[in-house]
């Protein structure tokens, strides 16, 4: 009665270890993939909070600090245009960075393969 | 904060109930293999953690080993670094073998992080439509509930009990750290606790059977997973169980309660760690949207205008918030959600009405923090909350120039659209006016601004300056004005436990939950002018200051605990401490002996007191009246005031504890003034006395000869324990006894005393044909005791006689000297002071007379010295026996 006890216990959980090994490559690809790149969505979305680039975009054409006159609005229009060109630079710069981790989250496992076997590989 | 729930039963699943739409149930399969199970499962997983982490170590060693070897050439070109993988070295392979782990590794962590997830709050909100209508809350068991239940079901299968109760579970939970805080923070001994709880497991019956869990324990389950996600979690807790188990068990909640631990004071200590919870995470999130919020007077667009003269008269709240200035507010939504709602219907002026110390600053200091949170209704999205500062906008100016400053202040902030205005104690505008008598103040000015400009201001006042100042005038018109009330207890004592983390880091003190409990509720009884939470929090702080003082002398002693609490509040109200802690039963045991010890006859009066004092305590009655009230009826001489007296010092400790009050000087109806003060400024004596000294007995004397109208006071204070005095306060004499003396009736005692009728036949004649002529029947029937006192006997004099002889022997004492009495003469000096018509009192003026005076004479003729002894023969006569000579 006991050993049978735990030979099913064995088993069983051999059998959930050698799925964990299994499943680990596919989660790679599918589910832990996509909860990556969400998490890099809302990366960039914070920098953007931070930046505030939407706002600048949105408030192009407002004049800034209340200056409704037409030398006031003509001068927010460029310091805007200016700050929008940095602050969309940075933003910039932080999507490549984005990019790039994701693209090595994907290209990661393949490279280890490559490299493994490149030990391997006779000249 | 629940709602009682139904609970139906059925077959397959137990007892189920319906809530948002879906009937729950609790469905858990245990066994002891599955326990094993999960056992053997967590032990082999952390064995792989750390092998995993182990090869993770050694793949990067060995990259580093490889670097350390080829450091010549890498030197030379670094970039054969990132090339490093073309190497075949035994080294590299290890390295790029272990970086599967190290992905493996990160796989296992993302999947743990979501395992813990246990509810889905999506599908819990009110709205949500479900595909299927019930639903297992087994599967939202936290791992350490699990746990719990797994060792409940193993306690029951080792004491071969088939039904796994609630008490086995609540045996299992006190496993549980949390929960065992729970009963640290109750000051509760756990072995104790659990040695009462084993004893009960023991008695239930033994049945051979597999275990199952009970019916009552299920639905304890089940109200345990509703109040978790009601409060947001990511699984059932076992903290969340706790106050359910009392619930349901009765059994439970006895042991509990002889361990003074009621529902109450669970649900507090188990609030107090959700809000603990809750705090912590609502500071990171809002230091995370802190970071965001503009440092600078601008709007993120930069549309704002700059506002020099506000900038100049005001400082920035959303700033302050920003950089975490201000203190965290708590439980003030209900609160905060209306002032949204009253800005949205288009109301620009608010005025926060409320008790000094009811937290008005605070639900201002809330929004502050919910707008640097953003956290807000979008018309106060990205807008600063900018408080004026009165003192300083009208310092050093004229009310003109006053003016000219808060209308710049005003102006700027509708030109500049990004604030909100908020003015602390907003009566300090009213009444400044530039100009003749028919110019407008500057609240006026502030009122017009508000309805034109469509400015929003926030402002604060004080309950009674908004009655007396604001409430007829245009700015209380043109302002919704929403109450900020007082905290329940309850409630208060959940703020204070929200505040409770700063002052421990602060003193590195514990603080116990019964210190917080009695902080509430002392402060409640006996700081009258003051208000919640402020007050309790002000006892609390002081009770933890003493602590620190004392933990500073003895390190081991630090914890605040009700004690302190006491010393605390006794520091601030004159209360003698142990009045507070002391057990009241054991002194009410033995009134009548303690009494005794200064008063002489008079037993039925005594009794009468005492029993009365005890019905009184003992019958848990309405607790807003006074302790007792008494009329005492006899002729003079006989041990009234006396009685009253001793009432005083026996139950409050001291004589001091009695206001007395000569109703024959209350003889004019405008006496009254005298009494409970006026509008002008008057203090009432008798407000004054107990407002200051709420633990105290007064004594009115000579009822009878007061003013009609101002019995007509003493009718509304021995109903509701409650007086409004002049100047509008209430003053509660829930913490006093009351005892009013009369000579009516005195000759008809006498003569019916002597016709020794009985003494309750006496009282009623006293009450129907004596005491109604002077007094309305409803005053005599709201006192508790109508007390009649008989005249003294002869026997009475001689021990009264007895007991006055002993003080004049005190006080000689301190003089070095000493008395003697003989038994004889002070019969003869008894015999002598004993008038029937006067009582006691010309037995005084007799000592006084024979044996003071004489004694006097002789300590100024200098025949009496130190170490000399004075003797009263059996003639009464006075001699002295020489001392020693040193």
């Amino acid at each position: 009665m006991l050993k049978s006890h735990f030979l099913v216990l064995s088993s069983k959980i051999l059998i959930q270890f050698i799925w964990n090994i299994i499943f680990f490559p596919i989660w790679w690809y599918s589910l832990g993939f996509l909860r990556f790149v969400s998490r890099i969505i809302s990366f960039w979305r914070s920098e953007q909070r931070a930046l505030g680039l939407f706002v600048w975009t949105r408030n192009l054409f407002v004049p800034m600090y209340g200056q409704h006159d037409f030398a006031g609005r003509l001068m927010s229009f460029f310091v805007r245009l200016v700050q929008i060109l940095f602050r969309g630079l940075a933003m910039l710069f932080w999507v490549i960075v984005g990019l790039v981790l994701i693209l090595s989250w994907l290209a990661l496992p393949l490279a280890i393969v490559i490299a493994t076997a490149y030990q391997f590989l006779e000249m | 904060m629940m709602t009682e729930l139904e609970f139906e039963n059925n077959e397959a699943n137990g007892p189920a109930t319906w809530w948002r739409g879906r009937l729950i149930f609790w469905r858990h399969s245990m066994s002891r293999s599955a326990i094993s199970l999960q056992k053997l499962k967590k032990i082999i997983a952390h064995v792989l953690r750390i092998i995993v982490v182990i090869v993770i170590v050694i793949g990067w060693l060995s990259l580093l080993a490889w670097m350390f070897f080829h450091w010549q050439e890498l030197s030379m070109a670094p970039i054969k670094l990132l090339l490093f993988w073309e190497n075949r070295d035994p080294l590299i392979l290890v390295f790029l073998l272990s970086l599967w782990f190290d992905l493996f590794l990160v796989y296992r962590r993302s999947e743990e992080m979501i395992a813990k997830i246990k509810i889905d709050h999506r599908k819990w909100r009110e709205d949500y439509k479900h595909s299927d209508d019930s639903y297992n809350a087994a599967g939202a068991a936290s791992e350490y509930l699990e746990k719990v239940l797994a060792d409940a079901f193993l306690l029951a299968s080792k004491l071969k009990q088939s039904e796994v109760s609630v008490m086995h579970f609540f045996r299992a939970l006190l496993t549980d750290v949390q929960v065992q805080n729970v009963f640290v923070r109750l000051n509760v001994s756990a072995s104790s606790l659990v040695d009462k709880i084993e004893r009960h497991l023991l008695d239930l019956k033994v049945l051979e059977k597999k275990p199952y869990l009970s019916d009552e324990l299920r639905e304890v389950l089940i109200l345990a997973f509703i109040d978790s996600v009601q409060r947001q979690q990511e699984g059932v807790k076992p903290l969340n169980a706790l106050i359910f188990c009392y619930q349901r068990s009765p059994v439970l909640a006895e042991i509990l309660y002889d361990l003074d631990i009621d529902a109450d004071k669970i649900n507090n200590v188990c609030e107090w760690f959700h809000i603990n919870r809750k705090l912590v995470l609502n500071y990171q999130s809002y230091r995370r949207s802190a970071i965001l919020k503009p440092g600078s007077g601008m709007d993120r667009a930069y549309t704002a205008i700059a506002t020099p003269t506000l900038d100049n008269f005001s400082h920035d709240l959303t700033l302050a918030a920003k950089y975490g200035r201000l203190e965290l507010c708590v439980g003030r939504k209900k609160e905060i959600d209306s002032i949204f709602e009253t800005i949205e219907s288009g109301q620009g002026g608010i005025l926060l009405v409320g008790a000094s110390g009811t937290g008005k600053t605070m639900v201002i200091n809330g929004i502050a923090q919910l707008m640097v949170a953003e956290q807000v209704p979008k018309f106060l999205q990205d807008k600063r909350l900018v408080e004026i500062d009165v003192s300083r906008l009208v310092s050093g100016a004229s009310p003109a120039e006053a003016e000219a400053r808060l209308l710049a202040c005003i102006n700027e902030s509708a030109r500049s659209k990004n604030i909100i205005l908020h003015i602390a104690n907003i009566e300090n505008l009213v009444g400044i006016s530039a100009g003749g008598e028919d110019s407008l103040d500057l609240s006026e000015v502030l009122s017009e601004a508000l309805s034109r400009d469509r400015v929003i201001c926030l402002a604060t006042i004080t309950s009674n300056n908004y009655t007396r100042v604001v409430e007829k005038t245009a700015l209380g018109e043109s302002m919704t004005t929403i109450g900020i009330s007082e905290p329940n207890i309850n409630q208060a004592i959940q703020i204070l436990e929200s505040k409770v983390g700063l002052m421990e880091g602060k003193y590195k003190i514990f603080i116990t939950y019964d210190a917080i409990e009695q902080a509430v509720i002392l402060s409640d009884k006996y700081l009258h002018d003051k208000f919640m939470p402020a007050k309790a929090l002000d006892l609390l702080q002081r009770a933890v200051t003493l602590s620190a003082k004392a933990s500073r002398h003895n390190p081991k002693n630090s914890i605040c605990s009700k004690e302190q609490v006491a010393l605390a509040i006794s520091e601030m109200t004159g209360i003698p401490a142990q009045k507070l802690t002391e057990s009241e039963s054991h002194k009410l045991l033995s009134l009548e002996e303690n009494i005794h010890h200064r008063m002489v006859g008079q037993e039925e009066a005594v009794t009468a007191v005492s029993s009365s004092l005890r019905r009184a305590r003992a019958e848990l009655k309405d607790a807003k009246r006074p302790i007792a009230s008494f009329l005492f009826l006899g002729p003079t001489g006989v041990g009234k005031t006396e009685l009253a007296k001793t009432v005083s010092e026996v139950y409050f400790g001291d004589e001091d504890y009695m206001v007395r009050l000569d109703m024959s000087e209350y003889q004019a109806a405008d006496s009254i003034r005298k009494m409970i003060g006026d509008v002008d400024g008057t203090l009432g004596y008798l407000t004054e006395a107990v407002r200051k000294k709420p633990f105290s007995l007064i004594l009115l004397d000579e009822i009878e000869k007061a003013h009609p109208d101002i019995l007509n006071l003493f009718l509304q204070l021995l109903d509701d324990g409650r007086l409004t005095d002049g100047q509008g306060r209430t003053i509660s004499f829930t913490e006093s006894i009351i005892i009013a003396t009369s000579n009516i009736g005195a000759l008809y005692i006498q003569e019916q005393i002597k016709a020794s009728t009985d003494l309750n036949l006496l009282k009623q004649e006293l009450i129907d044909n004596q005491l109604n002529k002077f007094m309305r029947p409803e005053l005599i029937n709201r006192f508790d005791g109508i007390i009649v006192f008989k005249p003294l006997t002869k026997d009475n004099i001689f021990q009264i006689a007895t007991l006055m002889l002993k003080g004049i022997k005190k006080r000689l004492s301190k003089k070095g000297v000493g008395l003697k009495a003989d038994r004889k003469g002070v019969q003869k000096l008894a015999l002598a002071g004993y008038d029937p018509k006067f009582g006691a009192r010309p037995l005084r003026r007799l000592l006084q007379d024979r044996v003071e005076d004489k004694v006097a004479n002789k300590i100024l003729a200098g025949e009496l010295k130190r170490r000399d002894t004075v003797v009263i023969g059996p003639n009464a006569e006075i001699s002295v026996i020489k001392g020693r000579e040193l």
